[in-house]
């Protein structure tokens, strides 16, 4: 079935954002346990049944609109959230290819890619664009090759180089990032980037992580579910803007807490792109507020007991100590073992 | 991670007499793109049992119509690469496992010095291709033995000229690692492939001179040599599994229903890692670190020293 | 040494105790002041590897027989550093000592020019440090303090233990995102 686009929402301000009943029922509920603890928890990524968002490689929603208008805003005051060294050339145009020819077969309603050797005709419908270019030459295209793809496509992605053991952070485009920074990141190893996650470093989990990655074949993907909360449907909670937005926090209260307070997910997906031998890490995260998911008992019971049990030094990493019991509080009428008791 | 890619036989080439090139063709479809220094996996039915032998890819990576790859006759073989040069004829179907690479260029290097010892000029065809497309700086060195293992030595001749040296072991021809590493500039890497003795070779001169580690890059044609046979016992379940004198502790388990995660079937990736807990081990693996030897083996390559019997953490 | 394995779970760099007595083909020493005892102590030891030694410093000179040179400013050392380091060969190890900003715009420029981070020596002297603000991308010197007022958007800024070796500096992000510049809390 082809997907329904939504009018453009916001993600900042007024806040319009919202989840139809059908984008809460494919959210990627993340917890298949009733508590949580860092884990190598990556899967080869097979295709998902029809209609859910591991269906395809690249999953386009209904706020597709909103968040292509989203990452325009943020890339029109920081341009430098799209980051491409020039050793990663081939890996942008690596991306080009992966990006086009997969929505092009996924979305044909939305995506068509022509291609006559290396001359392209790309043709989006849902943001009206239209661009002939030559494949490989990047003064044939308005911008960066990464840049103009992505601007096209919901998620962030880093790409990373692979060398001397070790994956690099060389390029990305990453406008709505869970608290990091692209602009100060960019050229550290996988060991580096990650070195303020706390306890799994001590559980070897970065170091098995690494070894698997750098194994990715041409074609076999991996994925993973990554997840936290954050006040307001906000997509770019960089650290470039948290002086701007990390106040919220401070303003959840048990009135607003279930309109306000979301749970984030990151749907990451990293295939080997073929050429270069460099990795792409897609970033797509889905926000669905307590409300939302409340809609689904289970769900909300199962969230409850994760955050009410979560080690501190997770829940301070993710930065939910001020409002974290708020949320519990709220959740508990979910759960009935803990009203009982 | 186990989708194989159906492939047909479009054409065979005996390049010396132990060297045969196959040409491959995508069933149906087209093959998936590669990276410079990639391999895929061919999936051997030889004997009732399937083997599994890493070839590089020859090819200009830009072309997706075909792959091809070459095989030399291993007088040791297991029965895939006489399978591969007896039996296999054109219009044969065969089955490969994706492209990975293990042995990919560095993208930093400003020059790269590519050492090649007979079968192992192999990976450097596609380095070549894509080294010579994007206009970058580069040597070849060939060791070979002419009218044996000297496969491509005269297309590499004319396309290279000068950027090509060539050893002919019969004519007492020797490539003198220490003067070729001395020489070298910053920001120079250096790749090899071929037999042990190459690898061990340019191991020591590059030690010697101090030359950085992140700059020299290896990949060895360690088809797992057959062994003696031995037997393991997996602790989940007590099963008693033979490993035959001709196969490798992975194959074997893999034949039993026992499916380990692999890339490289050749000691250097770190995938098919398995504990074990009592047996004399027989470490044959690039990849361990002596103190995780006395614990962890790799079945790729590793076995049982003679008539022990290991138990794997399985 | 400069690599991650010694300090395997940080991105915080560690730094040179002593010169590691590797085989190498030459050696070039960038000194911020060559006059400092540690320099002396090093080029000492390198000395007694018996291996060629070049210094260049910024200011001072070293009281020892080795060949040095005294460059004008940062830019010309720069320029010296890569003529060394045009047609150097593969096996140069280069050390550099100076405060952490020195270290890493000297560490950026060698690699520009083809050593591998194994090549590179950093030696810390001092407790100058470059802080990086995540808001608007300023960089900053700060010495050991935890806390610090950003100087061009003048948001307060939390020192993190998280270290950029491309941009040679430490992560300062807002300290008390309710009250970012310390105007008192709405
Ligand atoms: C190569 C692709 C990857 C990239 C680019 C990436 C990037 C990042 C970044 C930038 C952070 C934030 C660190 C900070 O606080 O500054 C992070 C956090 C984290 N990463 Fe990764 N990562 C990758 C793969 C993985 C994999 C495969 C794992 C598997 C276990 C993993 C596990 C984690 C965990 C557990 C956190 C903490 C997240 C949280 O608690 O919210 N990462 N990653
Ligand atoms: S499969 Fe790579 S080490 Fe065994």
């Amino acid at each position: 079935m082809p997907v329904t686009l939504k009018p453009v929402e916001t993600y900042r301000d007024d806040f319009t954002f919202r989840n139809s009943a059908e984008a809460i029922a494919r959210f990627p509920f993340p917890f298949p346990e009733d508590s949580y603890m860092y884990s190598v928890n990556i899967e080869p990524a097979t295709a998902g049944a029809p209609g859910s968002v591991f269906e395809h490689w690249f999953d386009i929603d209904e706020h597709y609109r909103s968040e292509m208008a989203e990452r325009a805003r943020v890339l029109e005051r920081d341009p430098d959230r799209c980051l491409v060294m020039p050793h990663m050339q081939q890996a942008g145009w690596d991306a080009v290819e992966m990006l086009m020819t997969h929505l092009a077969t996924d979305y044909p309603e939305w995506f068509e890619l022509e291609r006559d050797g290396e001359r392209w005709l790309w043709r989006n419908h849902a943001l009206d664009l239209c661009q002939r270019f030559t494949f490989g030459d990047p003064a044939s295209l308005p911008c960066e090759p990464l840049e103009y793809i992505t601007r096209q496509v919901q998620g962030d992605f880093a790409m990373l180089d692979q060398r001397d053991g070790n994956l690099w952070m060389d390029a990305g485009m990453i406008t709505c990032p869970a608290d990091w920074s692209i602009k100060f990141d960019a050229g550290m190893s996988f060991t580096q980037w990650h070195s303020p996650v706390p306890m799994a470093h001590q559980l070897g989990v970065f170091d098995r992580a690494l070894k698997y990655l750098m194994n990715i074949q041409v074609d076999q993907p991996v994925r993973r579910l990554n997840w936290t909360l954050t006040v307001n449907p906000r997509l770019d909670t960089s650290s470039e803007t948290f002086h701007e937005w990390g106040g919220e926090r401070a303003q959840v209260s048990a009135e607003n807490v279930a309109q306000r307070v979301h749970l984030r997910v990151e749907l990451q997906f990293m295939p080997r792109l073929p050429r270069s031998n460099a990795l792409l890490f897609g970033i797509r995260t889905y926000l669905i507020s307590l409300e939302e998911l409340a809609s689904n008992p289970a769900w909300a019971c199962r969230l409850h007991r994760v955050l009410r049990d979560l080690p501190e030094a997770i829940a301070d990493y993710k930065g939910m100590t001020l409002y974290r019991q708020t949320v519990v509080d709220w959740l508990r009428q979910f759960d009935p073992q803990a009203r009982a008791a | 991670m186990t989708a194989a890619l159906e492939v047909q036989v479009a054409g065979i080439c005996q390049l010396t007499p132990v060297v045969r090139e196959f040409t491959l063709v995508p069933v149906d479809g087209i093959l998936p793109s590669f990276s410079c220094g990639s391999h895929v996996q061919v999936h051997i039915e030889a004997g009732g049992r399937t083997l599994r032998n890493a070839y590089s890819l020859l090819g200009d990576p830009a072309d997706r119509d075909h792959y091809r790859i070459a095989v030399r006759l291993q007088e040791a073989s297991r029965g895939g690469s006489r399978f591969m040069h007896e039996q296999l004829s054109v219009g044969d179907r065969l089955r490969l496992s994706p492209p990975a690479n293990l042995f990919a260029p560095h993208s930093r290097a400003r020059h790269h010095v590519l050492i090649a010892g007979g079968i192992g000029i192999t990976p450097f065809l596609s380095y070549i291709a894509e080294l010579q497309a994007k206009g970058a700086s580069f040597e070849l060195h060939y060791a070979y033995r002419a009218g044996l293992t000297d496969a491509y030595l005269a297309s590499l001749r004319q396309r290279l000229g000068e950027r090509l040296h060539g050893y002919d072991s019969l004519q007492g021809q020797r490539l003198d690692m220490g003067r070729l590493l001395a020489r070298q500039k910053l920001g120079t890497h250096a790749y090899v492939c071929g037999p042990q003795s190459l690898l061990d070779c340019v191991r020591e001169q590059a030690a010697m001179l101090g030359w950085p580690q992140s700059s020299l890059h290896w990949e060895a044609f360690a088809a797992p040599e057959p062994g003696a046979a031995f037997s393991v016992t997996l602790t989940s379940n007590g099963r008693q599994i033979d490993v035959p004198a001709d196969s490798s502790l992975l194959e074997t388990l893999e034949a039993h229903d026992v499916e380990l995660p692999n890339l490289c079937r050749g000691g250097v990736c770190g995938q098919c890692a398995t504990g074990y807990s009592s047996g004399e081990v027989e470490h044959r693996d690039s990849y361990l670190a002596p103190a995780e030897r006395a614990t962890t083996l790799m079945p790729c390559v590793s076995r049982g020293r003679c008539g022990s019997a290991l138990t794997l953490n399985l | 040494m400069t690599s991650d394995t010694a300090s395997h779970k940080h991105s915080t760099p560690v730094y040179a105790e002593a010169p590691s007595p590797v085989p190498c083909q030459q050696r070039i020493m960038l000194a911020q002041d060559a006059s400092h005892a540690e320099v002396a102590r090093f080029v000492e030891a390198m000395q007694a590897l018996q291996q060629p030694v070049t210094l260049v410093g910024l200011t001072g000179r070293a009281p020892h027989a080795v060949q040095q040179e005294i460059v004008s400013d940062r830019a010309s050392l720069g320029q010296r550093l890569t003529v060394l380091l045009d047609d150097a060969p593969l096996c140069t190890r280069l050390h550099v000592s100076g405060d952490e900003a020195f270290l890493w715009h000297c560490h950026a420029l060698a690699q520009a020019a083809g050593l591998a981070d194994e090549q590179i020596e950093l030696i810390r002297l001092g407790q100058r440090r470059h802080l990086y603000c995540v808001h608007c991308s300023c960089l900053q010197e700060i010495a050991e303090e935890g806390e610090a007022t950003c100087q061009d958007c003048g948001v307060r800024l939390l020192v993190r233990e998280h270290f950029s070796r491309r941009l040679g500096a430490y992560m300062g992000v807002c300290l008390d995102a309710c009250d970012p510049r310390g105007e008192g809390r709405p």
